[in-house]
Protein backbone atom coordinates (compact mmCIF):
# COMPACT_ATOMS: atom_id res chain seq x y z
CA UNK A 1 0.00 0.00 0.00
CA UNK A 2 1.15 3.43 -0.97
CA UNK A 3 1.51 6.91 1.11
CA UNK A 4 -0.87 8.08 -1.75
CA UNK A 5 -3.44 5.75 -1.27
CA UNK A 6 -3.57 6.56 2.65
CA UNK A 7 -4.28 10.19 1.95
CA UNK A 8 -6.95 9.55 -0.97
CA UNK A 9 -8.99 7.30 1.35
CA UNK A 10 -8.99 9.95 4.17
CA UNK A 11 -9.73 12.62 1.42
CA UNK A 12 -12.86 10.05 0.69
CA UNK A 13 -16.11 12.29 0.93
CA UNK A 14 -19.02 11.24 3.05
CA UNK A 15 -22.57 11.08 1.86
CA UNK A 16 -24.42 13.54 3.57
CA UNK A 17 -27.33 13.18 5.99
CA UNK A 18 -30.64 12.25 4.83
CA UNK A 19 -29.96 10.30 2.07
CA UNK A 20 -32.32 7.83 2.76
CA UNK A 21 -34.98 9.66 3.89
CA UNK A 22 -34.73 11.30 0.10
CA UNK A 23 -34.66 8.26 -1.51
CA UNK A 24 -38.04 7.34 0.45
CA UNK A 25 -39.37 10.29 -0.77
CA UNK A 26 -38.38 9.88 -4.17
CA UNK A 27 -39.48 6.56 -4.33
CA UNK A 28 -43.40 7.48 -2.90
CA UNK A 29 -43.48 10.48 -5.46
CA UNK A 30 -42.76 8.20 -8.49
CA UNK A 31 -45.35 5.82 -6.71
CA UNK A 32 -48.07 8.42 -6.68
CA UNK A 33 -47.06 9.29 -10.45
CA UNK A 34 -47.18 5.82 -11.66
CA UNK A 35 -50.52 5.66 -10.54
CA UNK A 36 -51.86 8.49 -12.05
CA UNK A 37 -49.97 7.70 -15.05
CA UNK A 38 -51.60 4.43 -15.21
CA UNK A 39 -55.16 5.73 -14.23
CA UNK A 40 -55.00 8.09 -16.89
CA UNK A 41 -53.77 5.38 -19.05
CA UNK A 42 -56.56 3.32 -18.32
CA UNK A 43 -59.08 6.27 -18.68
CA UNK A 44 -57.37 7.08 -22.03
CA UNK A 45 -57.91 3.51 -23.08
CA UNK A 46 -61.19 2.73 -21.75
CA UNK A 47 -62.25 6.10 -23.48
CA UNK A 48 -60.69 5.14 -26.93
CA UNK A 49 -62.35 1.44 -26.22
CA UNK A 50 -65.31 2.91 -26.16
CA UNK A 51 -65.57 5.31 -28.73
CA UNK A 52 -63.82 2.53 -31.16
CA UNK A 53 -67.03 0.74 -29.99
CA UNK A 54 -69.27 3.38 -31.14
CA UNK A 55 -67.94 3.67 -34.45
CA UNK A 56 -66.94 -0.01 -35.01
CA UNK A 57 -70.12 -1.77 -33.60
CA UNK A 58 -72.37 -3.27 -35.78
CA UNK A 59 -75.50 -1.24 -37.29
CA UNK A 60 -78.66 -2.59 -35.11
CA UNK A 61 -80.81 -3.96 -37.51
CA UNK A 62 -84.75 -2.90 -35.99
CA UNK A 63 -86.90 -5.04 -37.74
CA UNK A 64 -90.26 -4.03 -38.19
CA UNK A 65 -93.71 -5.78 -37.35
CA UNK A 66 -94.05 -5.98 -41.22
CA UNK A 67 -93.63 -8.88 -43.30
CA UNK A 68 -93.83 -9.58 -46.96
CA UNK A 69 -96.49 -11.93 -48.20
CA UNK A 70 -95.68 -12.11 -51.84
CA UNK A 71 -93.71 -9.68 -54.24
CA UNK A 72 -92.82 -9.58 -57.64
CA UNK A 73 -89.99 -7.16 -59.37
CA UNK A 74 -89.91 -5.52 -55.73
CA UNK A 75 -86.61 -5.10 -53.94
CA UNK A 76 -85.55 -4.04 -50.42
CA UNK A 77 -82.69 -1.49 -50.08
CA UNK A 78 -82.21 -2.73 -53.86
CA UNK A 79 -81.62 -6.32 -52.71
CA UNK A 80 -84.33 -9.17 -53.02
CA UNK A 81 -86.91 -9.05 -50.93
CA UNK A 82 -87.80 -11.65 -48.79
CA UNK A 83 -90.80 -13.08 -48.08
CA UNK A 84 -92.59 -14.07 -44.59
CA UNK A 85 -89.31 -12.26 -43.06
CA UNK A 86 -89.74 -9.35 -40.66
CA UNK A 87 -88.91 -6.31 -42.69
CA UNK A 88 -86.30 -3.36 -41.62
CA UNK A 89 -86.87 -0.38 -40.15
CA UNK A 90 -85.69 2.29 -42.02
CA UNK A 91 -85.46 0.00 -45.56
CA UNK A 92 -87.10 1.06 -48.46
CA UNK A 93 -89.23 -0.98 -50.32
CA UNK A 94 -89.32 -0.08 -54.11
CA UNK A 95 -91.84 -1.94 -56.87
CA UNK A 96 -90.28 -1.68 -60.41
CA UNK A 97 -92.86 -1.32 -63.30
CA UNK A 98 -95.09 -4.76 -63.69
CA UNK A 99 -94.41 -5.44 -60.30
CA UNK A 100 -96.48 -5.24 -56.85
CA UNK A 101 -95.78 -6.41 -53.17
CA UNK A 102 -98.23 -7.25 -50.65
CA UNK A 103 -96.99 -6.51 -47.24
CA UNK A 104 -99.20 -7.08 -43.46
CA UNK A 105 -98.53 -6.48 -40.17
CA UNK A 106 -100.88 -7.64 -36.98
CA UNK A 107 -103.07 -4.92 -35.86
CA UNK A 108 -105.90 -5.10 -33.46
CA UNK A 109 -106.40 -8.88 -33.26
CA UNK A 110 -106.70 -8.39 -37.67
CA UNK A 111 -103.97 -8.21 -40.10
CA UNK A 112 -103.21 -4.72 -41.42
CA UNK A 113 -102.60 -5.18 -45.40
CA UNK A 114 -100.73 -2.92 -47.34
CA UNK A 115 -100.96 -3.61 -51.50
CA UNK A 116 -98.29 -1.43 -52.78
CA UNK A 117 -98.66 -1.10 -57.16
CA UNK A 118 -96.01 -0.72 -59.53
CA UNK A 119 -93.50 2.25 -59.59
CA UNK A 120 -93.83 2.67 -55.90
CA UNK A 121 -91.54 3.61 -52.79
CA UNK A 122 -92.57 3.14 -49.75
CA UNK A 123 -90.21 3.11 -46.81
CA UNK A 124 -90.74 0.67 -43.62
CA UNK A 125 -91.71 1.97 -40.76
CA UNK A 126 -92.35 0.20 -37.76
CA UNK A 127 -96.32 0.87 -36.92
CA UNK A 128 -96.58 2.57 -40.26
CA UNK A 129 -95.68 2.37 -44.12
CA UNK A 130 -93.79 5.61 -45.74
CA UNK A 131 -95.14 6.63 -49.21
CA UNK A 132 -92.45 7.90 -51.11
CA UNK A 133 -94.08 7.98 -54.56
CA UNK A 134 -96.32 5.95 -56.61
CA UNK A 135 -99.86 4.16 -55.22
CA UNK A 136 -101.39 1.88 -52.48
CA UNK A 137 -104.27 0.25 -51.26
CA UNK A 138 -104.99 -0.05 -47.77
CA UNK A 139 -107.07 -3.05 -45.86
CA UNK A 140 -107.68 -4.13 -42.77
CA UNK A 141 -107.96 -1.60 -39.12
CA UNK A 142 -105.85 0.48 -38.96
CA UNK A 143 -103.64 -0.08 -42.14
CA UNK A 144 -101.38 3.07 -41.88
CA UNK A 145 -99.29 4.95 -44.24
CA UNK A 146 -97.52 8.09 -43.96
CA UNK A 147 -95.54 10.57 -45.65
CA UNK A 148 -94.74 14.19 -46.29
CA UNK A 149 -98.04 15.33 -47.39
CA UNK A 150 -100.59 13.47 -45.32
CA UNK A 151 -100.92 10.43 -42.83
CA UNK A 152 -104.05 7.81 -43.98
CA UNK A 153 -105.30 5.56 -41.67
CA UNK A 154 -108.23 3.29 -42.42
CA UNK A 155 -110.99 2.36 -39.97
CA UNK A 156 -112.74 -0.27 -39.68
CA UNK A 157 -111.99 -4.38 -39.75
CA UNK A 158 -113.15 -4.47 -43.63
CA UNK A 159 -111.96 -0.95 -44.04
CA UNK A 160 -110.22 -0.61 -47.52
CA UNK A 161 -108.95 2.48 -49.21
CA UNK A 162 -106.51 3.42 -52.23
CA UNK A 163 -103.92 5.97 -51.88
CA UNK A 164 -101.92 7.89 -54.59
CA UNK A 165 -99.21 10.01 -54.27
CA UNK A 166 -97.83 11.83 -57.42
CA UNK A 167 -94.46 14.32 -57.02
CA UNK A 168 -93.62 16.63 -59.89
CA UNK A 169 -89.76 16.97 -59.71
CA UNK A 170 -89.76 19.59 -61.93
CA UNK A 171 -91.05 21.78 -59.77
CA UNK A 172 -89.18 23.66 -56.79
CA UNK A 173 -90.28 24.53 -52.96
CA UNK A 174 -91.50 27.83 -54.28
CA UNK A 175 -94.49 25.85 -55.41
CA UNK A 176 -94.72 23.05 -52.75
CA UNK A 177 -98.63 23.03 -53.19
CA UNK A 178 -97.91 21.58 -56.80
CA UNK A 179 -95.20 19.33 -56.24
CA UNK A 180 -97.29 16.59 -54.33
CA UNK A 181 -100.53 15.40 -54.93
CA UNK A 182 -102.02 13.03 -52.37
CA UNK A 183 -105.10 11.49 -53.22
CA UNK A 184 -107.29 9.07 -51.16
CA UNK A 185 -110.59 6.95 -51.89
CA UNK A 186 -111.95 4.95 -49.66
CA UNK A 187 -113.38 1.20 -51.09
CA UNK A 188 -115.04 -0.10 -47.85
CA UNK A 189 -115.33 1.49 -44.04
CA UNK A 190 -113.74 4.35 -43.25
CA UNK A 191 -110.42 6.43 -43.23
CA UNK A 192 -108.78 9.32 -41.62
CA UNK A 193 -106.60 11.58 -43.08
CA UNK A 194 -104.42 13.70 -41.63
CA UNK A 195 -102.94 16.56 -43.39
CA UNK A 196 -100.07 18.14 -42.13
CA UNK A 197 -100.91 21.66 -40.31
CA UNK A 198 -104.58 20.97 -41.11
CA UNK A 199 -107.59 19.25 -38.61
CA UNK A 200 -107.90 15.39 -39.69
CA UNK A 201 -110.77 14.45 -42.33
CA UNK A 202 -112.40 11.66 -41.69
CA UNK A 203 -113.65 9.57 -44.62
CA UNK A 204 -116.47 7.19 -45.48
CA UNK A 205 -117.09 4.81 -48.10
CA UNK A 206 -116.69 6.21 -51.56
CA UNK A 207 -115.32 9.39 -50.39
CA UNK A 208 -112.27 11.22 -51.63
CA UNK A 209 -109.97 13.61 -50.32
CA UNK A 210 -107.29 15.28 -52.27
CA UNK A 211 -104.39 16.68 -50.11
CA UNK A 212 -101.53 18.94 -51.50
CA UNK A 213 -98.37 20.64 -49.21
CA UNK A 214 -99.35 23.79 -47.62
CA UNK A 215 -103.16 23.25 -48.86
CA UNK A 216 -106.43 22.31 -46.81
CA UNK A 217 -107.35 18.54 -47.79
CA UNK A 218 -110.05 19.10 -50.33
CA UNK A 219 -112.80 16.73 -49.76
CA UNK A 220 -115.66 15.03 -52.43
CA UNK A 221 -118.35 13.08 -50.50
CA UNK A 222 -119.81 10.57 -51.80
CA UNK A 223 -123.32 10.94 -53.36
CA UNK A 224 -126.35 9.98 -50.83
CA UNK A 225 -128.13 6.78 -52.30
CA UNK A 226 -131.70 8.67 -51.72
CA UNK A 227 -131.03 11.72 -53.38
CA UNK A 228 -133.36 14.19 -51.79
CA UNK A 229 -134.70 17.43 -53.68
CA UNK A 230 -132.04 19.63 -53.07
CA UNK A 231 -133.89 23.64 -52.05
CA UNK A 232 -131.11 24.63 -54.46
CA UNK A 233 -133.05 27.27 -57.51
CA UNK A 234 -132.61 25.55 -61.28
CA UNK A 235 -129.40 26.58 -62.51
CA UNK A 236 -129.24 29.78 -64.48
CA UNK A 237 -129.32 29.68 -68.20
CA UNK A 238 -126.42 28.27 -69.68
CA UNK A 239 -125.60 30.98 -71.96
CA UNK A 240 -125.21 33.25 -68.76
CA UNK A 241 -123.23 31.73 -66.27
CA UNK A 242 -124.52 32.01 -63.11
CA UNK A 243 -124.40 29.64 -60.43
CA UNK A 244 -125.65 30.49 -57.32
CA UNK A 245 -124.72 29.81 -54.09
CA UNK A 246 -127.82 28.20 -52.05
CA UNK A 247 -126.28 26.87 -48.74
CA UNK A 248 -126.01 30.14 -47.10
CA UNK A 249 -126.49 29.00 -43.68
CA UNK A 250 -127.60 32.82 -42.91
CA UNK A 251 -128.51 35.25 -45.24
CA UNK A 252 -127.97 38.12 -42.80
CA UNK A 253 -124.45 38.01 -42.46
CA UNK A 254 -123.22 37.55 -46.26
CA UNK A 255 -125.27 38.50 -49.27
CA UNK A 256 -125.36 35.35 -51.62
CA UNK A 257 -124.74 38.20 -54.09
CA UNK A 258 -121.13 39.22 -53.16
CA UNK A 259 -120.19 35.67 -53.13
CA UNK A 260 -121.80 35.26 -56.80
CA UNK A 261 -120.33 38.17 -57.71
CA UNK A 262 -116.63 36.81 -56.20
CA UNK A 263 -117.93 33.53 -58.07
CA UNK A 264 -117.97 35.19 -61.45
CA UNK A 265 -115.38 37.21 -61.42
CA UNK A 266 -113.09 34.43 -61.39
CA UNK A 267 -115.84 32.22 -63.62
CA UNK A 268 -112.81 31.96 -65.92
CA UNK A 269 -110.77 29.76 -63.99
CA UNK A 270 -113.50 27.40 -63.15
CA UNK A 271 -113.67 27.09 -66.86
CA UNK A 272 -110.57 26.16 -67.20
CA UNK A 273 -110.24 22.97 -65.08
CA UNK A 274 -113.51 22.05 -66.90
CA UNK A 275 -111.59 22.52 -70.36
CA UNK A 276 -109.04 20.77 -68.71
CA UNK A 277 -111.15 17.78 -68.07
CA UNK A 278 -112.93 17.66 -71.53
CA UNK A 279 -109.46 16.95 -72.79
CA UNK A 280 -109.48 13.55 -70.96
CA UNK A 281 -113.02 13.39 -71.50
CA UNK A 282 -114.76 14.89 -73.81
CA UNK A 283 -118.25 14.30 -73.23
CA UNK A 284 -118.10 15.10 -69.49
CA UNK A 285 -120.67 16.59 -67.66
CA UNK A 286 -122.85 17.27 -64.63
CA UNK A 287 -123.13 19.43 -61.26
CA UNK A 288 -121.36 19.11 -58.08
CA UNK A 289 -121.87 21.51 -54.59
CA UNK A 290 -118.14 23.33 -53.14
CA UNK A 291 -119.11 23.59 -49.64
CA UNK A 292 -116.85 25.87 -48.13
CA UNK A 293 -116.57 27.79 -45.23
CA UNK A 294 -115.23 31.49 -45.37
CA UNK A 295 -113.27 33.18 -42.35
CA UNK A 296 -112.78 36.28 -42.10
CA UNK A 297 -109.63 37.04 -41.08
CA UNK A 298 -107.99 40.95 -40.85
CA UNK A 299 -110.73 42.26 -43.43
CA UNK A 300 -110.70 39.58 -45.55
CA UNK A 301 -112.74 36.24 -46.14
CA UNK A 302 -110.64 33.00 -47.11
CA UNK A 303 -111.98 29.81 -48.35
CA UNK A 304 -111.13 27.42 -45.59
CA UNK A 305 -112.44 23.28 -45.87
CA UNK A 306 -113.57 23.19 -48.77
CA UNK A 307 -114.90 19.81 -50.26
CA UNK A 308 -116.93 18.93 -52.79
CA UNK A 309 -120.34 17.33 -52.21
CA UNK A 310 -122.63 15.73 -55.17
CA UNK A 311 -125.68 17.62 -56.21
CA UNK A 312 -129.25 16.02 -56.12
CA UNK A 313 -128.47 14.60 -59.45
CA UNK A 314 -126.15 14.28 -62.68
CA UNK A 315 -122.88 14.56 -60.21
CA UNK A 316 -120.12 15.10 -62.06
CA UNK A 317 -116.99 12.78 -60.43
CA UNK A 318 -113.99 14.06 -62.20
CA UNK A 319 -111.59 13.91 -59.40
CA UNK A 320 -108.95 15.62 -61.05
CA UNK A 321 -111.26 18.61 -62.30
CA UNK A 322 -113.00 18.36 -58.90
CA UNK A 323 -109.61 19.12 -57.45
CA UNK A 324 -108.77 21.95 -59.56
CA UNK A 325 -111.62 24.15 -58.57
CA UNK A 326 -111.62 23.57 -54.63
CA UNK A 327 -107.87 25.18 -55.62
CA UNK A 328 -109.22 28.08 -57.26
CA UNK A 329 -111.72 28.44 -54.50
CA UNK A 330 -109.22 28.30 -52.03
CA UNK A 331 -107.34 30.87 -54.01
CA UNK A 332 -109.80 33.81 -53.87
CA UNK A 333 -110.12 36.65 -51.51
CA UNK A 334 -114.12 37.39 -50.17
CA UNK A 335 -115.67 40.93 -49.18
CA UNK A 336 -115.99 39.84 -45.25
CA UNK A 337 -118.30 38.56 -43.56
CA UNK A 338 -120.83 41.68 -41.79
CA UNK A 339 -120.12 40.24 -38.32
CA UNK A 340 -116.88 39.28 -38.56
CA UNK A 341 -118.40 35.60 -38.23
CA UNK A 342 -117.29 32.52 -40.06
CA UNK A 343 -119.72 31.45 -42.67
CA UNK A 344 -120.36 28.07 -44.49
CA UNK A 345 -121.52 28.19 -48.15
CA UNK A 346 -122.57 25.55 -50.60
CA UNK A 347 -121.55 26.73 -54.39
CA UNK A 348 -123.91 24.73 -56.71
CA UNK A 349 -121.83 24.34 -60.19
CA UNK A 350 -123.07 23.03 -63.27
CA UNK A 351 -121.03 21.77 -66.32
CA UNK A 352 -122.06 21.31 -69.47
CA UNK A 353 -120.14 20.62 -72.76
CA UNK A 354 -120.91 23.33 -75.60
CA UNK A 355 -120.30 27.12 -75.65
CA UNK A 356 -120.83 27.94 -71.72
CA UNK A 357 -119.45 25.25 -69.79
CA UNK A 358 -120.00 26.27 -66.15
CA UNK A 359 -123.18 27.66 -64.74
CA UNK B 1 -15.65 -6.49 -1.19
CA UNK B 2 -15.88 -5.93 2.26
CA UNK B 3 -18.95 -5.70 4.13
CA UNK B 4 -21.99 -6.40 1.64
CA UNK B 5 -25.40 -6.53 2.80
CA UNK B 6 -26.46 -10.09 4.28
CA UNK B 7 -28.23 -12.67 2.42
CA UNK B 8 -31.71 -12.01 4.61
CA UNK B 9 -31.88 -8.26 4.46
CA UNK B 10 -31.26 -8.42 0.34
CA UNK B 11 -33.86 -10.94 0.29
CA UNK B 12 -36.47 -8.83 1.96
CA UNK B 13 -35.56 -6.04 0.16
CA UNK B 14 -37.14 -7.83 -3.26
CA UNK B 15 -40.12 -8.78 -1.20
CA UNK B 16 -40.13 -5.14 -1.22
CA UNK B 17 -39.82 -4.27 2.45
CA UNK B 18 -38.88 -0.77 2.88
CA UNK B 19 -36.92 -1.19 6.18
CA UNK B 20 -34.52 -3.55 4.45
CA UNK B 21 -33.96 -0.95 1.68
CA UNK B 22 -33.12 1.73 3.88
CA UNK B 23 -30.61 -0.69 4.79
CA UNK B 24 -29.37 -1.57 2.00
CA UNK B 25 -29.30 2.50 1.36
CA UNK B 26 -27.68 2.80 4.69
CA UNK B 27 -24.78 0.33 4.12
CA UNK B 28 -23.86 1.43 0.56
CA UNK B 29 -24.21 5.48 0.09
CA UNK B 30 -21.16 6.42 1.05
CA UNK B 31 -19.43 4.32 -1.66
CA UNK B 32 -22.15 5.37 -4.14
CA UNK B 33 -21.59 8.78 -3.22
CA UNK B 34 -17.96 9.27 -3.65
CA UNK B 35 -17.96 7.73 -6.87
CA UNK B 36 -20.42 10.02 -7.74
CA UNK B 37 -18.33 13.18 -6.11
CA UNK B 38 -15.28 11.63 -8.48
CA UNK B 39 -17.21 11.97 -11.52
CA UNK B 40 -20.01 14.41 -11.11
CA UNK B 41 -19.01 16.85 -8.57
CA UNK B 42 -21.94 19.01 -7.66
CA UNK B 43 -24.43 16.56 -8.66
CA UNK B 44 -23.03 13.50 -7.00
CA UNK B 45 -25.94 13.86 -3.92
CA UNK B 46 -28.74 13.75 -6.58
CA UNK B 47 -27.06 10.84 -8.66
CA UNK B 48 -26.84 9.18 -5.11
CA UNK B 49 -30.48 9.43 -4.68
CA UNK B 50 -31.62 8.53 -8.07
CA UNK B 51 -29.13 5.30 -8.18
CA UNK B 52 -30.79 3.75 -5.14
CA UNK B 53 -34.40 4.72 -7.01
CA UNK B 54 -32.84 2.66 -9.26
CA UNK B 55 -31.63 0.20 -7.51
CA UNK B 56 -35.06 -0.24 -5.87
CA UNK B 57 -36.55 -0.95 -9.16
CA UNK B 58 -34.46 -3.73 -10.18
CA UNK B 59 -33.05 -5.39 -7.22
CA UNK B 60 -35.47 -8.08 -8.20
CA UNK B 61 -33.27 -8.71 -11.12
CA UNK B 62 -30.02 -9.14 -9.06
CA UNK B 63 -28.98 -12.41 -9.12
CA UNK B 64 -27.09 -12.58 -5.32
CA UNK B 65 -25.03 -15.87 -7.10
CA UNK B 66 -23.63 -13.87 -10.35
CA UNK B 67 -19.90 -13.10 -10.69
CA UNK B 68 -20.64 -9.29 -9.25
CA UNK B 69 -21.39 -8.61 -5.91
CA UNK B 70 -24.40 -6.72 -5.04
CA UNK B 71 -21.73 -3.32 -4.25
CA UNK B 72 -20.28 -4.12 -7.41
CA UNK B 73 -23.95 -4.01 -9.25
CA UNK B 74 -25.32 -0.74 -7.28
CA UNK B 75 -21.82 1.16 -8.38
CA UNK B 76 -22.49 -0.19 -11.77
CA UNK B 77 -25.60 1.86 -11.82
CA UNK B 78 -23.99 4.53 -10.43
CA UNK B 79 -21.40 4.70 -12.59
CA UNK B 80 -24.27 4.70 -15.81
CA UNK B 81 -25.85 7.90 -14.19
CA UNK B 82 -22.46 9.72 -13.79
CA UNK B 83 -21.49 9.00 -17.52
CA UNK B 84 -25.10 9.95 -18.32
CA UNK B 85 -25.07 12.91 -16.75
CA UNK B 86 -21.73 13.73 -17.68
CA UNK B 87 -22.95 13.67 -21.39
CA UNK B 88 -25.75 16.05 -20.36
CA UNK B 89 -23.63 18.15 -18.69
CA UNK B 90 -20.94 18.28 -21.98
CA UNK B 91 -20.88 22.13 -21.59
CA UNK B 92 -19.94 21.70 -17.61
CA UNK B 93 -16.70 19.48 -18.08
CA UNK B 94 -15.50 20.93 -14.84
CA UNK B 95 -15.76 18.96 -11.67
CA UNK B 96 -16.58 21.14 -8.64
CA UNK B 97 -14.70 19.00 -6.51
CA UNK B 98 -14.29 21.23 -3.94
CA UNK B 99 -17.49 22.38 -3.26
CA UNK B 100 -18.39 18.89 -1.45
CA UNK B 101 -18.14 18.46 1.96
CA UNK B 102 -15.58 16.32 3.75
CA UNK B 103 -15.34 13.72 6.17
CA UNK B 104 -15.02 13.57 9.93
CA UNK B 105 -13.19 16.56 11.55
CA UNK B 106 -9.71 15.59 12.98
CA UNK B 107 -8.41 16.85 16.57
CA UNK B 108 -5.79 18.97 17.27
CA UNK B 109 -5.86 22.31 15.86
CA UNK B 110 -2.35 22.06 13.41
CA UNK B 111 -3.22 18.53 12.23
CA UNK B 112 -6.61 19.66 11.60
CA UNK B 113 -5.23 22.65 9.55
CA UNK B 114 -2.74 21.03 7.51
CA UNK B 115 -5.00 18.02 7.10
CA UNK B 116 -7.60 20.17 5.30
CA UNK B 117 -5.22 21.90 3.32
CA UNK B 118 -3.67 18.27 2.26
CA UNK B 119 -7.02 16.99 1.70
CA UNK B 120 -8.08 19.94 -0.47
CA UNK B 121 -4.89 19.32 -2.47
CA UNK B 122 -5.60 16.19 -2.91
CA UNK B 123 -9.56 16.70 -4.25
CA UNK B 124 -8.58 19.22 -6.63
CA UNK B 125 -5.92 17.14 -8.18
CA UNK B 126 -8.18 14.09 -8.66
CA UNK B 127 -10.39 16.84 -10.01
CA UNK B 128 -7.97 17.30 -12.64
CA UNK B 129 -7.33 13.90 -13.40
CA UNK B 130 -9.36 12.50 -16.49
CA UNK B 131 -12.61 11.15 -16.43
CA UNK B 132 -11.66 7.54 -16.60
CA UNK B 133 -8.89 7.93 -14.32
CA UNK B 134 -11.23 9.31 -11.56
CA UNK B 135 -12.84 6.70 -11.71
CA UNK B 136 -10.71 3.94 -11.12
CA UNK B 137 -9.02 5.61 -8.17
CA UNK B 138 -12.64 6.05 -6.36
CA UNK B 139 -13.72 2.50 -7.56
CA UNK B 140 -10.44 1.73 -6.43
CA UNK B 141 -9.71 3.35 -3.37
CA UNK B 142 -12.64 4.76 -2.28
CA UNK B 143 -14.79 1.58 -3.30
CA UNK B 144 -12.54 -1.37 -2.21
CA UNK B 145 -13.22 -2.95 -5.41
CA UNK B 146 -10.91 -5.50 -7.04
CA UNK B 147 -9.06 -5.08 -10.11
CA UNK B 148 -11.53 -7.31 -11.99
CA UNK B 149 -14.61 -5.93 -10.55
CA UNK B 150 -13.31 -2.40 -12.07
CA UNK B 151 -12.73 -4.04 -15.26
CA UNK B 152 -16.47 -5.08 -15.16
CA UNK B 153 -17.77 -1.48 -14.36
CA UNK B 154 -15.68 0.00 -16.75
CA UNK B 155 -15.97 -2.33 -19.52
CA UNK B 156 -11.82 -2.56 -19.96
CA UNK B 157 -9.03 -5.19 -19.53
CA UNK B 158 -7.91 -5.41 -16.50
CA UNK B 159 -4.56 -4.27 -18.05
CA UNK B 160 -6.13 -0.89 -18.31
CA UNK B 161 -7.56 -0.84 -15.15
CA UNK B 162 -3.63 -1.15 -13.82
CA UNK B 163 -2.13 1.50 -15.87
CA UNK B 164 -4.89 4.27 -15.55
CA UNK B 165 -4.56 3.42 -11.68
CA UNK B 166 -0.93 3.96 -11.88
CA UNK B 167 -1.16 6.96 -14.16
CA UNK B 168 -3.69 8.52 -11.79
CA UNK B 169 -1.42 8.35 -8.73
CA UNK B 170 1.74 9.55 -10.21
CA UNK B 171 -0.01 12.55 -11.43
CA UNK B 172 -1.66 12.95 -7.83
CA UNK B 173 1.62 12.46 -5.87
CA UNK B 174 2.88 15.04 -8.95
CA UNK B 175 -0.04 17.53 -7.64
CA UNK B 176 0.86 16.78 -4.08
CA UNK B 177 4.65 17.25 -4.50
CA UNK B 178 5.12 13.84 -2.37
CA UNK B 179 6.86 12.21 -6.10
CA UNK B 180 9.97 14.86 -4.90
CA UNK B 181 9.71 13.90 -1.88
CA UNK B 182 10.37 10.25 -3.21
CA UNK B 183 12.93 11.22 -5.24
CA UNK B 184 15.06 12.85 -2.58
CA UNK B 185 14.53 9.72 0.15
CA UNK B 186 15.91 7.65 -3.16
CA UNK B 187 18.73 9.92 -3.90
CA UNK B 188 19.86 10.36 -0.37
Amino acid sequence: MEPIDDLIREAMPRAPRGIADAVEKRLATRRRARRSLVGAGLFVAAAAMLVLWLVARPARVNESSWMAKSATVTTIDGRPIAIDRPLPVGAVVHVAGGGEARLERPSAGERARVQLFANTDARVGDGALELLTGSARLEGPEARLTGDVAEVTTLGVGAAATVELRRNAMLNKNMAALAALLTVGVVDGGARVQAKGHAPVLLAKNDRTMVAPKMPPLTTRAPAKTSAKSPTPAPAPAAKPAATPTANEDDNILDKDIIRTTVQKHLPEIRFCYEQALKESPKLGGKFVVKFTLVTKDGVARVSDGEIVPGDEGYLESLSMQSCVLQAFSRWRFPPSRTGEDVVVGYPLVFKAGDDEAE
Amino acid sequence: MADELDRPTLSRCRRGDAQAFRALVERYQDRVYALCVALAGSDAEDLTQETFVRVHGAIGSFDDDGPAHLGAWILTIARRLCTDRARWRARRPTVALDVVALGDATPGADAQLERARQTRALRQAIAELPEDQRAVVALQVWDGLEYEEIAAIERVPVGTVRSRLARAKEALKRALGLDDEERNGTDR
